[in-house]
């Protein structure tokens, strides 16, 4: 008797789990279509060219940390210094690097250590120097040069040392696109009634495009599966996804590549959390949290454009690193604002969005992965239902695609990337194999992201790079601060 | 029936692969729809390329005919233009091609859009009930400069949908002028920075004029109005509304005390700075860096002995902010700072050489 009611809860339980979470997608799916619209429609007649010379624009701080990137660091500072925008100010963090980066940009742009009052606002590692360009072509650049702390103090570093209104932190390898700064921006200069804390960007794949001199000459459908496969899976995050979130004012993460916040804010909620592998989530959570407690109106604005490209990892092993990590910081996140869940005090936040990310982002793969041992026991207990086990198999299989395939649409009528017609194929056809093999393998990461977890694991793995030029293939692996 | 047996009867083996095949059917149109758009997409490709050939002939033509009076023909893209996606390429083109010309020229090319009868789509887009398509409509209309329709269009100026207004607004500024600025007294909607941006722009490149409004819109109780006008009042150097501008102190919001604190400091005379002093201890830590940047800007020996005072302010950026006005407005502004540095070298050592570095450049 036992058992079976044991067995009955385990089954409708993952079935009401499994339905709740095929509504989400739907609505999601739905939700974005809106939020998508009414972006290009109002983009349609924006002139961002405006920003570029104005001098009432908001002032930008674009933060980069950097560990051991001297391989490239030199044309990706001069991708960011390339960037079309008014006052800003491109803060280059060396964070404790072991390698020769901070002596190649002291070398490439004429770099002095000048007298600087570091304001520690927030409490950061201590910095050993603030570096200036003797050469006025260059007076955007400051170049910090710390003791390694990883990269939420290096980010915090960027945050005390920066005297521009917005931040903009970024990871400095991504490479960017001209008129990205001026897009981010304008979410804060549509402000009304509602305070803008941050704005979204959307990252996409860069592996296989041609890039040259820190610029994207032409998109490419990465070769790579691994590529390939996270190029879909950044499509259905990116633009449905938080698209969808976005439209709810309910976005609780923003890619730690590519996100721009108000700097005020940033501060009072305290900075970066160097306490987890998950700052860049953990940022906007606390943020929003803050905004939550004070009473004040706010938004996290989202911008659909593709407008920064970063290199996905192409290896299992890199891969299976960073889900690793990604399912670590939700995990830490959560636990570090655990009271907001469901938690009406805090409005949408505590409702819905931090529960979301509780049941179908943090135990998604825990549940699933429970789901695979429960079933082989069942097999072995010869309890299975095969007819319905089929059914129900091909059910959320066929549902997987349509979800992609219409991930797929929504990019092809929006922002069109991939024109031809042969990558669009090569990328459904990927897609085909995603519930037999890369789904699986991101689930079984993420349950090592658990193991780790309670391994009271803290690193962020290795996270070798192959650059995207021909000088940069041949560089050595660099580790991530 | 128990509910287990609702349940079991509803969730069937055939339900499931029912609705499976219902979503594989739907794949696979999603698919389709992606192919039949893509090879749209590729064709339109030629045909706009077509077009644009001929627009830039045209508008070759358009550039070099300075008496105004030639007739372009329109027939050879006759069949191209009848189709709306292709019509709606070559307004964006003309519109492009217009935004970097002036005079005659920039008047031909309207004369192109006019002959071509593609201010047609546009007014279909403005008399249009969806607010994109309306929207769209006026902001043709207005590149375009048909300046019959600048009444039409001034309707809108306060409408509730925030893009139809903004456009508006940039259609009367592009039409009038400083003068078009009048929507301001009606105005009982938010003006954001973007906005302000672009009217702020767009008024560059005119003459400057005198605002009779302004003080009225100093006044208004729409606070993004007053923002606007303080901002107006900084830029043109409108000394008339000084006094109403020291009563902006007393707004209370924030950011409107912030701009009323710059553009004070732009008209500054001899008691701005006190002025500005008197409301600094009620200020926001943000509005107190504000006045101590402006008091950088205009301020003199007179307030070494407050700056002085706000050395000892907790915060370190107001430390700062008044160490720079220091070192750069009083005469022995860099004694003052090394002394402090000397007798507290900790943190006042590395504030003095951070500014001594920084007035060096």
């Amino acid at each position: 008797m036992i058992y079976e009611i044991a067995l009955d809860l385990l089954t409708y339980g993952i079935f009401a789990y499994s339905s709740v979470l095929l509504l989400s997608y739907l609505a999601i799916g739905i939700f974005s279509i809106g939020e998508t619209q009414k972006y290009m429609r109002a983009n349609d007649i924006t002139d961002y060219r405006l920003l570029v010379s104005s001098p009432h624009d908001p002032s930008v701080s674009i933060l980069a940390p950097a560990y051991n990137e001297g391989a490239t660091i030199i044309e990706n500072v001069r991708s960011l210094l390339s960037l079309y925008y008014n006052h800003l100010e491109v803060i280059i963090i060396n964070d404790g690097s072991k390698d020769d980066s901070l002596q190649k940009l002291i070398d490439a742009y004429d770099l002095e250590k000048i007298d600087f009052f570091v304001r520690y606002q927030i409490k950061t590692k201590e910095v050993r120097g603030v570096y200036k360009s003797r050469n006025p072509v260059y007076k955007k650049l400051v170049v910090v040069d710390k003791v390694n702390g990883g990269k939420a103090d290096a980010l915090n570093v960027g945050i005390n040392i920066s005297s521009h209104d917005v931040i903009m932190c970024i990871d400095v390898d991504c490479i960017l696109e001209q008129d990205s700064l001026m897009k981010m921006i304008k979410p804060f200069m549509d402000e009304t009634d509602m305070k803008v804390i941050a704005t979204g960007g959307v990252v996409r794949i860069a592996n296989s495009c041609e890039i040259k001199d820190g610029r994207l000459i032409k998109v490419n459908l990465p070769r790579n599966y691994f590529a390939r496969m996270q190029s879909l899976e950044y499509i259905r995050a990116f633009l449905l996804g938080r698209m969808a979130w976005a439209r709810l004012n309910g976005l609780l993460l923003i890619s730690g590549a590519f996100g721009a916040f108000s700097k005020d804010i940033a501060i009072k909620a305290g900075g970066y959390d160097h306490n987890t592998v998950g700052e860049d989530m953990e940022l906007v959570v606390r943020m929003r949290r803050y905004m939550e407690e004070q009473n004040v109106k706010y938004k996290v604005a989202y911008i659909p454009d593709p407008l920064c490209w970063t290199e996905a990892p192409e290896s299992k092993k890199i891969l299976g690193r960073q889900r690793n990590r990604w399912t670590r910081g939700t995990i830490e996140t959560l636990k570090f604002h655990k009271v907001m869940f469901f938690n009406p005090k805090y409005g949408l936040l505590g409702m819905v969005s931090y529960p979301y990310w509780f049941f179908f982002e943090m135990l998604a793969p825990l549940i699933e992965f429970f789901g695979m041992i429960a079933f082989l026991l069942m097999v072995c207990l010869q309890v299975i239902d095969w007819r319905i086990f089929v059914a129900l198999l091909v059910f959320t299989i066929t549902f997987g695609y349509m979800y992609s395939a219409f991930a797929a649409l929504m990019e092809v009528v929006t922002f069109n990337q991939y024109r031809r017609r042969t990558d669009m194929m090569k990328l459904l056809l990927t897609a085909l194999t995603e519930p037999f093999y890369f789904h699986p393998f991101g689930v079984w990461s993420a349950i090592k992201g658990y193991i780790d977890l309670i391994r009271k694991k803290k690193s962020w793995g290795e996270m070798t790079r192959q650059g995207f030029g021909p000088a940069a293939t041949a560089t050595a692996p660099v580790k991530k601060s | 029936m128990s509910p287990k047996e609702t349940f079991l009867g509803f969730i069937t083996a055939e339900r499931l692969y029912a609705v499976s095949i219902v979503f594989g059917c739907v794949t696979a149109l999603i698919v389709l729809m992606i192919y039949t758009y893509l090879y749209q997409k590729k064709r339109r490709f030629f045909t706009k390329q077509k077009i644009a050939a001929k627009l830039d002939e045209w508008i070759g033509e358009a550039l070099l005919d300075e008496e105004g009076g030639h007739t372009y023909v329109t027939s050879d893209l006759q069949e191209e233009l009848q189709l709306h996606v292709n019509r709606q390429f070559a307004i964006d083109q003309l519109i492009s091609t217009r935004k970097n010309l002036t005079g005659r020229a920039a008047t031909n090319i309207s004369r192109l859009y006019e002959q071509l009868d593609l201010r047609d789509d546009s007014l279909w887009k403005f008399h249009n009930k969806r607010w994109d398509r309306k929207a769209k409509g006026i902001y043709e209309l207005y590149m375009m400069n048909q300046l019959d329709m600048r009444e039409e269009i001034a309707a809108y100026t306060n409408s509730r949908n925030e893009h139809i207004r903004a456009e508006a607004q940039t259609a009367l500024i592009t039409f009038s002028g400083f003068e078009g600025l009048s929507f301001l007294d009606e105005l009982a909607y938010p003006l954001t920075d973007w906005q302000q941006l672009k009217i702020l722009e767009q008024l560059k490149a005119l003459t400057p004029q005198d605002i009779p409004g302004i003080i009225r819109w100093i006044r208004s109780v729409n606070e993004y109005v007053v923002l606007f006008a303080l901002r107006l009042a900084e830029i043109y150097y409108q000394l008339q509304v000084h006094d109403d501008v020291v009563h902006c102190l007393d707004h209370p919001s924030d950011r409107i005390r912030h701009q009323a604190i710059i553009t004070l400091a732009r008209l500054a005379n001899l008691s701005t700075s006190g002025i500005l002093m008197q409301h600094y201890p009620a200020e926001t830590q943000a509005n107190k860096r504000t006045i101590l940047q402006q008091i950088f800007k205009i301020g003199g020996d007179e307030e070494l002995a407050f700056l002085d005072a706000e050395l000892n302010n907790p915060d370190d950026l107001l430390k700062l902010e008044s160490a720079r006005a220091i070192a750069r407005n009083c005469s022995n502004g860099f004694d003052v700072l090394a002394a402090r540095a000397q007798m507290q070298p900790e943190p006042y050592l590395a504030i003095y050489n951070h500014v001594k570095y920084e007035l060096k450049r």
